[in-house]
């Protein structure tokens, strides 16, 4: 029997409640969005008692579906002020899933605000209780804490400093397949909001459960066969492929020095000069040489593709390094030692933070003269400096926007105050939309046209081209938001959309699941469905088109090399939710 | 910028060639993923160049000529800036 948690952050009651029919065969994104949007005010403050935390694993999360092992936390941001989704793999997603939790509510904001909060939560009990200690400690020592007190096998959500002082860009993290707090539901401010209720962590005890069945079961077994096939004869998902063999930043190569569009210096340019010793190549002949470290790790059991890594640091293992990462830490940084990089990444999961709002950051405050550009001992002090709760820490840990307005700096790369992830949508027009368009701010995940206009997966558009494009981010915004509900990872589309036999396994997997018919139009209409409720909200909050438009900077300034500024106008942009 | 030439018959044009580190193994001269400017013969494909550098096609998932995706059936044009990558994604 599927359920709700309601937390009570203020009188500290745990309730089961039954779960609307609306949210009967959703998951994920869905559930986040429709709840957000249905008992949050759009118009009240983030960190106040209005707004509440949703955690919603995604439909499939606990079946043996493929690479399903999703989890959503949605809340009105603290960052944007507009709705906010992130989700993460993770054990933790798939342990929600055998627990028959649809969503954890975590409303209202505590009457002593010096106490931290743990829920716990196994087959038997919900309970909320106080533990001491664990205010302003990492993510790592938060997990270590709670594992010691209640079992190794103990799945850990947790926020660090930054989410203890609820700064915009503290993201929400979970435990990985082998215990690490590596996994993120980076952006948004999601820590803040978590921080803002006490709520330091969610134990989860999953042990001696099984998995989630399907309620026709044949067929739910017939199609998730021939969705893995689907992912294990891909070229990029197989085994040995480039997101298996060199996880995602295996791209910065190629979008550094084919395409022109890698950020680099605070996105001044978009070809790095170092893309072959920060690339997921090299971290692969990293692993071999210094024979510690891992490419090929899996984010959460029961994934086919396996694309997170483990860095070989010479002083510690750090997972995962991911293309955004090198991105927003490295080359916007202009800092080029793939060592110094992989410990701001480290620094950042400590921390609690998003490392593409914190990366971001670290640019404008070196465009600012804080710190010089290219000076990774420097970033790596400053980010120790958020976990020391320091005054200029606290500024980096709020992210790109508010940095940038503190130095008074006029290139700052973000949209409805999100920072921009790691492609110049100068030089990939499409993306560019999907940054001005999405409810979630500059997010790649919210509609990643990257897959046709570099990739030439699901189709071929060239990357400088405006036209068409609207139409393009739109149809792959709706499908993502689709994804996003159903604990399917994003990156099962490159097989589900050059594999006719791919797409058919999904459609068969959620119809096996729900025991519904389910066809691509119902999963288009569930994705427009919640975007439209996304949309609704962003307006209620006061959002208006001018907020769906990149930084003036991206339309005045050249990107070298591709030669080009953003040129989409206001009606192409106008045409993406028409 | 490395130039090398690869004399058939008449040197005719000239395209900028970027290969990926993945793939250059294949060339006679390694690379490295640097770009290299190539004098080829008029009329040739990129089907037909990469048979002659020994480039194996299955190898090949992202043809990038000038900013556009082309299929190895593109004819090349003097100038040309032609770019090969195998499959790679995320991000």
């Amino acid at each position: 029997m599927q359920k709700i948690i309601r937390v009570d952050m203020q009188t500290l009651e745990v309730k089961e409640i039954k779960v609307p029919d609306e949210l009967k065969n959703r998951g994920g994104r869905y559930v986040t969005s429709w709840l957000v949007s249905n008992q949050v005010p759009a118009a009240c403050n983030p960190l106040g008692p209005d707004n509440k935390l949703i955690i919603a694993p995604g439909l499939l999360a606990g079946t043996s579906a493929p690479s399903s092992g999703r989890v959503s936390i949605g809340a009105k941001s603290p960052l944007t002020g507009g709705i906010k989704e992130s989700n993460a793999g993770t054990p933790v997603a798939q342990a929600l899933g055998r627990l028959g939790i649809k969503a954890i509510i975590v409303e209202n904001t505590p009457k002593e605000s010096d106490k931290t909060w743990v829920l716990c939560l196994d087959k038997d009990s919900i309970k909320i209780q106080e533990i001491k200690n664990l205010k302003m400690k990492s993510t790592s020592d938060t997990a270590e804490i709670l594992k010691k007190q209640f079992g190794d096998k103990t799945k850990v959500i947790c926020i660090g400093p930054a989410g203890d002082m609820r700064l915009s860009a503290a993201g929400v993290c979970f435990t990985d397949a082998d215990g690490n707090s590596a996994r993120y539901s980076g952006r948004g401010g999601m820590g803040a909001v978590m921080g803002s209720k006490n709520l330091k962590a969610i134990v989860i005890n999953d042990e001696g459960l099984k998995n989630v069945e399907p309620l026709k079961r044949d067929l739910f077994k017939e199609g998730t066969k021939k969705f893995a096939a689907a992912l294990s004869e891909h070229d990029v998902t197989k085994k040995g492929g480039s997101l298996n063999a060199y996880g995602t930043p295996g791209v910065v190569p190629v979008m550094s020095d084919s395409f022109y569009g890698f950020p680099t210096r605070n996105f001044s340019l978009g070809k790095w000069r170092a893309s072959d010793v920060t690339s997921g190549q090299y971290e692969a002949e990293l692993v071999k040489e210094r024979g510690n470290g891992k490419m090929g790790h899996g984010c959460h059991t029961g994934c086919v593709i396996r694309c997170s890594n483990i860095y070989p640091h010479p002083d510690k293992l750090i997972a995962s390094i991911e293309y955004e990462s090198v991105g927003l830490l490295g080359s916007n940084c202009d800092i080029d030692n793939f060592d110094d990089i992989a410990m701001m990444v480290y620094l950042c999961n400590e921390a609690g933070l998003d490392t593409i709002d914190t990366g971001a950051a670290i640019g404008v405050a070196m465009e600012g003269g804080l710190l010089e550009f290219g000076d990774g001992k420097a970033a790596i002090e400053l980010l120790k400096e958020v976990l020391k709760g320091t005054p200029v820490g606290r500024i980096i840990g709020s992210g790109a926007y508010i940095t940038g307005k503190v130095f008074g700096v006029y290139r700052v790369p973000t949209v409805k105050k999100q920072a921009l992830p790691a492609y110049d949508p100068r030089a990939v027009k499409g993306i560019g939309i999907t940054y001005a368009t999405s409810p979630m701010g500059a997010d790649h995940t919210a509609g990643y046209t990257i897959n046709g206009e570099v990739f030439g997966v699901g189709g071929k558009y060239d990357p400088l081209v405006t036209e068409g494009k609207a139409e393009y981010s739109r149809d792959i915004q709706v499908e993502t938001a689709f994804i996003d509900q159903s604990g399917y990872c994003l990156f099962v589309t490159f097989a589900s959309s050059d594999s006719e036999s791919g797409m058919e396994g999904l459609l068969q997997s959620i119809e096996g699941f729900t025991g519904e018919i389910f066809t691509k139009e119902d999963l288009m209409s569930i994705g427009r469905e919640i975007i439209d409720m996304e949309l609704a909200f962003n307006k209620e909050a006061g959002f208006t088109k001018v907020d769906d438009r990149l930084p003036e900077f991206f339309y005045k300034e050249t990107l070298p090399i591709v030669d080009q500024v953003f040129d989409v106008t206001d009606e192409q942009m106008s045409k993406t939710w028409e | 910028v490395a130039a090398f030439a690869c004399y058939h018959g008449d040197e005719k044009m000239k395209i900028e060639v970027t290969i990926s580190k993945e793939i250059d193994k294949y060339l006679e001269i390694n690379k490295h993923g640097n770009p290299f400017i190539l004098s080829i013969e008029n009329n040739k494909s990129i089907k037909h160049l990469m048979e002659e550098l020994g480039i194996p096609e299955k190898y090949v998932s992202i043809i990038l000529v000038n900013m556009q995706h082309k299929s190895t059936n593109y004819v090349l044009k003097d100038g040309d800036k032609l770019s090969l990558f195998p499959a790679v994604a995320g991000g």
